[in-house]
């Protein structure tokens, strides 16, 4: 993909006062934003291939009551040969932890105290044309794409919602995912099992495109865990052992699954002290369900692509809590999933789903 | 310059799902595994930095031996045409409790 970026961002910090906090210009990661339209054009346009010969472009959306240069969002504008064009709109929010980490020395200066909440805005100015003359630094090797396309099963997506029952709130510009009850059941005694350490597992399934309305859905087949990983009770590390693993197990089942997300734990009634009295423990921000800084970055790492998902089971006082999220825009939400009968089962029982925070740390500190 | 041909390996990530042909010219065939990587990383649009600015460790498995690469071994001696390498984070989940 051929990728342009007319546009050079720059973030604002303010107090929630208003007052500037100062700007820093913006040195985001953008592959989530083009993976995001990459997928889009998937979607949409089911004979194109996104490759070499197709434009991408990085484009701001000015902001409605601040106008130019304020933003509110990007959008990727996508130039698909033979397909048309199609945008994909990028919220502010995929900024957010940018701004975590500039208000960082905000924070070690005293302009900010310590978890002070502040607003930031993000502006966008022409890009000044290259100068010629410039040395270009010489790559040590040249590096071209292969062209690898997602294997697309045929099916019926009725088929499947006849199955299945909803769990957790429903998003429009998300591809349905169904997730089988057999899965769940693994995961949640998966953690049950590993008690008071973390545990986790490679999730791995299959695209469908749905044969009467042409949509992408995501099928999960099975769950392996992930062997050889050190896991703590805070902790799960994946090494190179795990991925080999997981590759092996994979191509023993020979059915042409993909990896398609994973699968962790939160052990987090071990987390709190016991000390606490019940009352004080339902109220404790570990027993609730989030998405640390940490799983980010793995999901990002290994999970990037947009139809991508992550399955979190917290284990609570109040029992095991769930929580799927993935890319949307590329940004990681929270979102929605069906829970897949077993075989025969025609309504399958719904799991209990928590509503959970992403990226911040509130839910990471230390049990009082 | 030298008459050998370029050395061209595919590397991908560790779903298979990203697989980038990577030609190597043959005066720098003499760079390490660890030169090699520094580059590809970036290149493969894999993160260098997680959160908090750490760094994130990636590691290149050589398929044809079922190994993992030194970071020290040099490409021209670890690598043949062909071969397909795949680049590995070593990463961590979880509660991040400070």
């Amino acid at each position: 993909m051929n990728t342009r970026q007319p546009y050079r961002f720059v973030m604002e910090l303010q107090k929630r006062d208003g007052s500037a906090l100062g700007q820093v210009p913006v040195a985001a990661d953008w592959e989530p934003a083009w993976e995001a339209a990459r997928f889009l054009a998937l979607r949409r346009f089911p004979r194109a291939a996104v490759g070499a010969s197709t434009v991408a472009e990085i484009r701001p959306a000015w902001h409605e009551t601040l106008g130019q240069p304020y933003i509110s969002a990007v959008e990727v504008v996508l130039q698909v040969p033979g397909a048309g064009e199609l945008s994909c709109r990028v919220p502010n929010s995929f900024f957010k932890s940018l701004a975590g980490d500039a208000s960082a020395p905000l924070v070690q200066k005293g302009a900010l105290q310590a978890g002070e909440l502040f607003n930031y805005l993000v502006t966008a100015f022409p890009s000044p044309p290259q100068a010629n003359g410039v040395a270009q630094r010489r790559e040590r090797f040249q590096i071209e794409e292969v062209p690898t396309p997602l294997p697309v099963r045929v099916s019926l997506l009725g088929d499947f919602y006849a199955l299945a029952v909803a769990a957790g709130e429903q998003n429009e510009e998300d591809i349905p995912v169904f997730l089988p009850r057999r899965v769940l059941a693994e995961a949640d005694q998966m953690t049950r099992d590993s008690g008071a350490v973390e545990t986790a597992s490679v999730l791995i399934g299959h695209m469908h495109r749905d044969q009467a309305g042409g949509e992408l859905f995501l099928e999960v087949t099975a769950q392996i865990p992930a062997r050889n990983t050190e896991a703590t009770a805070t902790k799960v590390s994946f090494g190179p052992e795990t991925w080999n693993a997981v590759r092996s197990a994979l191509a023993l089942r020979s059915g042409n699954e993909q990896w398609v997300g994973w699968f962790h734990s939160h052990p987090a009634s071990s987390w709190c002290n016991s000390k606490c009295t019940p009352e004080a423990r339902v109220k404790c921000p570990l027993q609730r369900s989030f998405f640390s800084a940490d799983d980010c970055d793995v999901h990002r790492t290994v999970f990037a692509k947009a139809f991508h998902i992550a399955l979190l089971v917290t284990n609570t006082d109040a029992g095991l809590q769930h929580a799927l999220f993935s890319w949307r825009g590329g940004v990681i939400v929270q979102r929605g999933f069906h829970i897949l009968g077993n075989e025969g089962e025609q309504n399958p029982a719904v799991a209990p789903v928590a509503v959970a925070t992403i990226g911040d740390a509130e839910n990471e500190k230390i049990c009082p | 310059m030298t008459d050998e041909p370029k050395l061209d390996i595919l590397a991908s990530d560790v779903t298979g799902q990203t697989v980038v042909n990577v030609g190597i010219d043959a005066s720098d065939r003499e760079m390490s595994v660890g030169e090699l990587l520094d580059g590809l990383v970036p290149r493969m649009k894999l993160p260098r930095l997680g959160n908090g600015g750490r760094t994130l460790t990636y590691h290149a498995r050589l398929e044809r031996e079922g190994r993992h690469l030194h970071a020290t071994e040099v490409v021209g001696e670890a690598l043949q045409p062909k071969d397909r390498i795949m680049i590995q984070p070593t990463i961590e989940a979880g509660g991040n409790r400070r």
